[in-house]
């Protein structure tokens, strides 16, 4: 497996590295602004359904909604930097990004953008990632198999809803979706629907009716990858091929079909590409000692 | 030394016999599940591939890092997170969020790709495009345009059946108006004062000049301050 390196430091590495990203996520995200929308085209999910429509009314303030972000920013600097108690600060951050994430997502389409870097750090609120860097007392280092077994149940739980993604594909379409039109047809829509690019190299592509078959193979090799995704952290050279058909897969799908996962290619950065590097550097570091 | 141990006479199945049931299954749903098992099959093999990958997922990762009792508490919390996700999977609705079927790019299309522009009228007289997408950096990713095309399918519907839809045409004219607002505040040397809802249907084989385009919709603005 590729974790055999995984140390108290790594894990709290990642620790820093997941909640930096909620917090650049935070920052940059103007929530407040969505009150001018009228309340009546808020569809409910999540811990929403179970909150009264009156009283959500009643919340439908500018305000409420900056101190609800407010509130998750605080709770996940808490979280990043290893304060006391930062296992509660944790699930207090967890807590409070499900219901902002929630919430923007009751305007309309509720995409699965976040959503993998969302079960990550509810995972990781579980592990011993505040063992080491803190800013307030860690509990100490141990030197056994727990930081390669939560590494280890990140990748899972990172790897399961593509594996989820793959077989609801192959179940329910089978090879025909890979025979048709289909890709195109995703291509075409998803370039000119998904409006918050403003560039159609997608269309340019479907100019070309050569690369048809190219693109289909593509779309059958990614839900290959996507089948074998809770896997691949088992063996290195698994991890390696995996990542070269994952990365470029979600590079070309905003350039082409518009559909951004930022945050899962930083989670396969840390999650494999960084663990790939591990036996190198740790051989480098015994060979100067 | 790493297959499971009998428990209670009950001796579960080795990593191997779930590796094989696993692909079973997968060349099934590749040849294409036969409609002559019932339209609900395909949901059935999905609920038991979920299972058998999550179960060998775990048995792996299990196997591969259980050195020690310390390694177990995290791969039990992957275990319960699996589980609800899986659950999410199952239950088929994004109103479980975040536990939200995962079901993108997973049904075969054919015809026509069909989707919604917005044509916008400025003071000047000039035309552009309108991104709604772009207006709240919130609602990109399609939320608000995934939205608005979900209503005015819904209008669509309800007219062709007869039904009245005065109240999601004006719930809609609010939404746009209230859009076209925060546009506005932006650009207020040409302000929006009208926006155009064009239904674009573009055949296969998905070249843009053939794309066919019809205004389904004008939405006169208020001026608003």
């Amino acid at each position: 497996m590729i974790y055999a390196g995984a140390t108290a430091r790594r894990l709290a590495l990642l620790r820093i590295a997941l909640f930096g990203l909620w917090l650049i996520d935070l920052a940059l995200d103007p929530i407040d602004e969505v009150a001018a929308l009228p309340v009546a085209w808020f569809a409910p999910h999540g811990p929403y359904v179970l909150l009264p429509r009156a009283v959500l009314a009643s919340l439908w303030d500018a305000r409420v909604f900056l101190g609800l972000k407010l509130a998750a920013l605080g709770s996940v600097v808490l979280a990043l930097i290893g304060t006391a108690r930062p296992r509660l600060c944790a699930l207090l951050a967890c807590a409070l990004l499900t219901l902002v994430l929630g919430f923007v997502r009751g305007f309309g389409h509720a995409d699965h953008s976040q959503l993998q870097l969302l079960f990550a750090t509810y995972l990781l609120a579980f592990l011993p990632a505040w063992d080491a860097l803190c800013v307030g007392a860690a509990a100490k280092p141990a030197a056994d198999g727990r930081y390669a077994a939560s590494f280890a149940a990140l990748a899972l739980v990172f790897g399961f809803p593509y594996l989820a993604t793959a077989v609801y594909r192959l179940t329910h379409e089978g090879w025909a979706i890979f025979a048709g039109h289909t890709m195109q047809h995703f291509i075409a829509r998803d370039t000119l629907m998904l409006d918050h690019f403003d560039f159609t190299l997608g269309l340019a592509l479907l100019e070309q009716p050569a690369l048809g078959p190219l693109l289909n193979a593509g779309f059958a090799g990614v839900t290959v990858a996507e089948l074998a995704a809770p896997f691949v952290y088992l063996r290195p050279r698994w991890a390696a091929v995996w990542l070269a058909v994952m990365v470029p897969f979600h590079v070309i799908a905003p350039v082409i079909m518009h559909t951004l996962f930022a945050h899962n290619l930083v989670l396969l950065f840390v999650l494999y590409a960084w663990p790939l590097t591990w036996d190198a550097w740790d051989g480098g570091r015994r060979a100067r000692v | 030394v790493n297959e499971p141990r009998p428990v209670g006479g009950y001796r579960a199945p080795s990593t191997r016999a779930l590796a094989a049931a696993c692909a079973a299954l997968l060349c099934v749903s590749l040849a294409g599940i036969p409609s002559g098992l019932g339209g609900a099959a395909p949901a059935v093999v999905e609920i038991v591939l979920l299972l058998l990958g999550g179960a060998l997922a775990l048995r792996a990762g299990w196997q591969a890092s259980s050195t020690s009792a310390t390694s177990k508490p995290p791969l039990r919390a992957a275990a319960a997170l699996l589980l609800l996700i899986g659950a999410g999977q199952v239950a088929h609705t994004k109103k479980a969020f975040p536990f939200m079927p995962y079901t993108m790019y997973g049904r075969a299309r054919e015809g026509e790709a069909a989707f919604y522009e917005y044509q916008a009228l400025h003071r000047s007289g000039a035309r552009t495009r309108f991104r709604p997408g772009t207006v709240f950096a919130t609602l990109g990713n399609g939320r608000i345009v995934k939205g608005l095309a979900q209503r005015l399918d819904r209008i669509a519907e309800l007219e062709a059946r007869g039904e009245p839809a005065a109240q999601d045409r004006a719930l809609l004219r609010e939404v746009c108006g209230a859009l076209a607002a925060r546009y506005n505040r932006a650009h207020a040397e040409d302000p929006l004062i009208a926006i155009d809802v064009v239904h674009v249907a573009l055949p296969p084989p998905f070249r843009a000049g053939a794309a066919r385009r019809r205004v389904v919709l004008t939405l006169p603005l208020e001026s608003r301050p």
